[in-house]
């Protein structure tokens, strides 16, 4: 198991963000992790990338446990993260945003320069390069976002709503660069509501509903089960949207 | 505020840079030795305030306790001279490794709070500093100061009697400092620099260590200070703990950088040479019993600066530059 | 024997007394810094300047009146000290609040002012000391054996006095609970209808006006002169980071704490130990809680 989550629990004050989460997550698959807003998808994933510490509970990534490391030593160790809303550099430029992310294990800043390049080309930004990060609009600030999390060189890619407000037509652009990420050897672990993509890239499927571990499985048999779709939906509704 | 000076230098841009530096050069050779003192605070000043722009400009971390710095270059090679006998030189190294010591203790303190604390911790660590300075009377001479006696024309000893020597002496350290403000903004430190100061957070989750990369920049820039501090107690023969550790000149070396422009190569030195010879001017036309005359002047531009042009005045020459060059290419 | 060991009780209790008396004077003095850093969340590095200009205030409210008892011009020095605070913040601080600043640029516009007021002061008044006489400057009654400075004790009850005047203004009156409002989450209270200026001005105001009384109440045994509050910055720093920046009653019980500190370390280590001190006791809250003994809000991380 390249990543395994321990028991994780966070309290903030009264409230109970994650109840003793536990799962484990195989190297090179994509995993999707669903649930209602509030269920504590996004503290799951600042647990793993280091910006809280649990409560109680362990991260454990390729057998080291990285529970409680600073976000930047989390980064080093191979677990890049993409952000909701995109934290761009926004006075630099987009090139320089993506330079600043390959210089955690590159010294030259002509070697990370050429680096990356590629990697906007891998996210389509090529002909973006020079334009100022902050002027982009949303969808290429979250192409951004990828394009920096790359240059990390991660082994583990942590992506939160990636396809959110995105059209047909994006949205299955974007599915084909995750797809193109796992065909790179990358494990994805992707928080998500659109259940199109959720269904046509995850590997396995995890349900979080009020912090606590719901279920998980493969997603065909999550998507159906009437449990889910009661978190979802509330009680009473029997189909599930798509 | 950052000004990364990726440009392409042009031939025009090499001759005209070459002929001011013949210039400067000459100077020492005609002009009188009043102006020539003018002339050293100006690289003096402009090379402390490009050392503190290291960590004000680009690091973003505002010191207020700079002194603290220059004050240990200056009293090292004093001490070892008058107590010990032993050459400056040796003083400047002593004083550069006090400095850093000093530097790295402060920034694993305060790099990871927010940054008034900084500002604070820097002005209280330099009246600690002062205090201390004051307490060891058998090290430092206490409240009377340092004298260094005359040893003659000597470059071991770093005395001449020429005073172009100086001049000399303070461009190179000028002319280094820049030098290292150019190499920080165009090198990796000063793009993760920069990143840090965007969105610090948003940085560290792509692997920069910002409490890392502050607190080099932050000993950068106190050995740098540190030289000046040598220097200064060479050319003034003296040195004192209000001259050394005093809270005003701290600020008048953050201000050089503030009203010049923070985060660029050439700010500081172009604050310098605009504020410098005012304290000449209200000295020579208002006489000693108006000092801190210059001071007022000082504050005021200060808060105009903040308040309608934070980049600093010498922008409004940089951005000019740039479209002067656009019209005519 | 016995006598001995009454005498160093005596020397004690003294020197207790005498730095809790100085320690309301910190207290005071650091409330004001306190609740500008907790309401408009800067730091004012011309604090220990606008206590300077108090006691300048109070120096000139007690010359020009031939004499008046500097605790009863506080009814002139207080509005003095108002329109003060009022002026600062419209010249210095607006105009960055409502322009493209960032967090330093407050930390140099304040530094710009405390530089200005020090060489105003040093260029109109001279760097003469200046202090006032009352008919108790120097007086001192005893209380077995122990000598009590009656400037002091005045002092300190005026110190105490405003901060439970303000205390009760804080926590009874409208303006007061818009300021703890918008202390505690800003945007919620502009949602309420708290306007943001009314605020601040307000807040400055206080500020001021705590650090003029603070002057007031240092003039009968103190004297003033263009660096002045250099000291009282610093100390009012360490006071307020150490109660935790924004809380009252923080500032004020640190304040006493440090006086008490600095009366110790004078009196029985070396006449500059005091200081040297509480800059130690800074750096390791600095170090083990940086937000203070009494934190104004818990966050996440540091800071």
């Amino acid at each position: 198991m390249l990543l395994e989550i321990s028991e994780v629990t966070i309290r903030f004050g009264g409230v109970v963000a994650l109840d003793k989460v536990s799962f484990s997550v195989e190297e090179n698959k994509i995993v999707g992790i669903i649930g209602p807003n509030g269920a504590g998808k996004t503290s799951l994933f600042n647990v793993i990338d280091g910006i809280y510490k649990p409560t109680e509970g362990d991260v454990i990534f390729k057998g080291d446990n990285i529970t409680g490391c600073k976000p930047h030593e989390v980064c080093r160790k191979g677990i890049a993260r993409t952000f909701q809303i995109a934290q761009p550099f926004k006075s630099m430029s987009v090139l320089d945003n993506v330079i600043v992310a390959g210089l955690c294990h590159e010294k030259s800043v002509d070697v990370s320069s050429n680096e990356a390049k590629e990697h906007l080309d891998f996210c389509g930004l090529h002909d973006k390069k020079n334009d100022l990060a902050g002027n982009l609009p949303t969808i290429f600030q979250r192409r951004l976002e990828l394009a920096k999390a790359l240059a990390t060189h991660p082994k583990v890619i942590l992506l939160d709503e990636i396809m959110a407000g995105l059209n047909i037509n994006e949205c299955d652009q974007a599915v084909e660069l995750v797809r193109k990420l796992k065909n790179n050897g990358i494990t994805v672990m992707m928080v998500e509501h659109v259940m199109r993509a959720v269904m046509a890239l995850s590997d396995w499927v995890i349900v979080l509903n009020r912090g606590k571990l719901l279920m998980e499985g493969p997603p065909q048999y999550v998507a159906n089960d009437p449990k889910v779709i009661e978190a979802y939906l509330g009680k009473g509704v029997s189909n599930a949207g798509a | 505020m950052f000004i990364t000076l990726r440009h392409q230098i042009t031939k025009k841009e090499i001759i005209a840079l070459l002929l001011v530096g013949l210039f400067v050069l000459s100077l020492p050779g005609w002009i009188d030795p009043y102006i020539q003192n003018v002339f050293i605070m100006i690289f003096i000043y402009g090379a402390l305030g490009s050392a503190w722009n290291l960590i004000g400009g680009y690091g973003g971390q505002t010191s207020l306790g700079h002194a603290a710095f220059f004050g240990i270059g200056a009293y090292a090679p004093a001490i070892l001279v008058v107590k010990f006998g032993l050459s400056p030189w040796l003083g400047l190294f002593v004083g550069i490794i006090c400095s850093v010591i000093l530097s790295l203790a402060i920034g694993a303190i305060c790099f990871r709070l927010r940054g008034h604390y900084f500002a604070i911790a820097t002005m209280i660590l330099l009246e600690v500093t002062r205090l201390l300075c004051l307490r060891e009377r058998w090290l430092t001479g206490g409240g009377v100061g340092l004298s260094i006696p005359y040893k003659g024309n000597s470059l071991y000893w770093f005395q001449f009697d020429a005073k172009g020597a100086y001049f000399y002496a303070s461009l190179v350290i000028l002319l280094l400092v820049l030098f290292v403000n150019y190499k920080v903004s165009v090198s990796k430190i000063g793009y993760l620099l920069k990143a840090i100061g965007q969105n610090e957070d948003a940085a560290e989750v792509i692997g920069v260590d910002s409490a890392n990369v502050k607190r080099n920049i932050l000993v950068l820039s106190a050995a740098l200070t540190s030289v000046c501090g040598t220097f200064w107690v060479q050319y003034m023969y003296f040195i004192d703990p209000d001259m050394a550790f005093s809270g005003a000149f701290s600020i008048e070396i953050a201000l050089v950088a503030i009203i010049g422009g923070m985060g660029t190569v050439f700010g500081p030195l172009f604050g310098a040479l605009l504020l410098r010879p005012m304290v000449e001017i209200t000295s020579s036309l208002l006489g000693d019993s108006f000092a801190g005359v210059h001071l007022i002047l000082y504050s005021v531009i200060l808060l105009l600066v903040v308040i309608f042009r934070p980049s600093g005045i010498f922008s409004y020459l940089s951005d000019w530059y740039k479209k002067f060059k656009l019209k005519n290419v | 024997m016995r006598r001995r060991v009454w005498l160093t009780m005596q020397i004690l209790i003294q020197t207790l007394i005498d730095g809790l008396l100085m320690g309301g004077i910190y207290g005071i003095a650091s409330v004001g810094l306190s609740i500008i850093f907790g309401t408009i969340k800067i730091v004012n590095f011309a604090h220990g300047e606008w206590i300077m200009v108090g006691m300048y205030a109070t120096y000139f409210v007690w010359s020009f009146t031939g004499g008046i008892d500097p605790f009863v011009g506080l009814i002139i020095t207080i509005p003095i000290m108002f329109f003060f605070g009022l002026i600062v913040f419209f010249l210095t601080i607006r105009p960055i609040l409502y322009g493209k600043g960032n967090d330093s640029a407050f930390i140099f516009s304040t530094v710009g002012t405390s530089l200005l007021l020090q060489n105003l002061a040093l260029l109109f008044c001279s760097a003469n000391y200046l202090a006032i006489k009352t008919p108790y400057t120097g007086k001192a009654f005893q209380l077995l054996g122990i000598s009590v400075s009656v400037p002091r004790i005045y002092a300190c009850i005026t110190a105490v006095a405003l901060s439970f005047v303000l205390t009760l203004f804080l926590s009874k009156s409208y303006l007061g609970k818009a300021i703890r409002a918008a202390a505690q989450d800003r945007d919620t209270a502009t949602l309420m209808g708290i306007k943001h200026e009314k605020v601040f001005i307000i807040t400055m105001g206080i500020g001021a006006i705590t650090a003029g009384v603070a002057g007031t109440a240092l003039m009968p045994f103190f004297y003033v002169f263009p660096t002045v509050g250099v000291s009282f910055s610093l100390i009012s720093f360490v006071v307020a980071i150490i109660g935790g920046l924004g809380n009252l009653k923080g500032a004020f019980i640190c304040g006493l704490i440090l006086g008490v500190t600095e009366a110790l370390g004078t009196h029985y280590i070396a006449s500059d130990a005091g200081l040297l001190v509480a800059f130690a006791l800074l750096i390791v809250v600095l170090i083990f809680r940086p937000q203070g003994l009494w934190p104004q809000s818990t966050m996440r991380r540091g800071g």
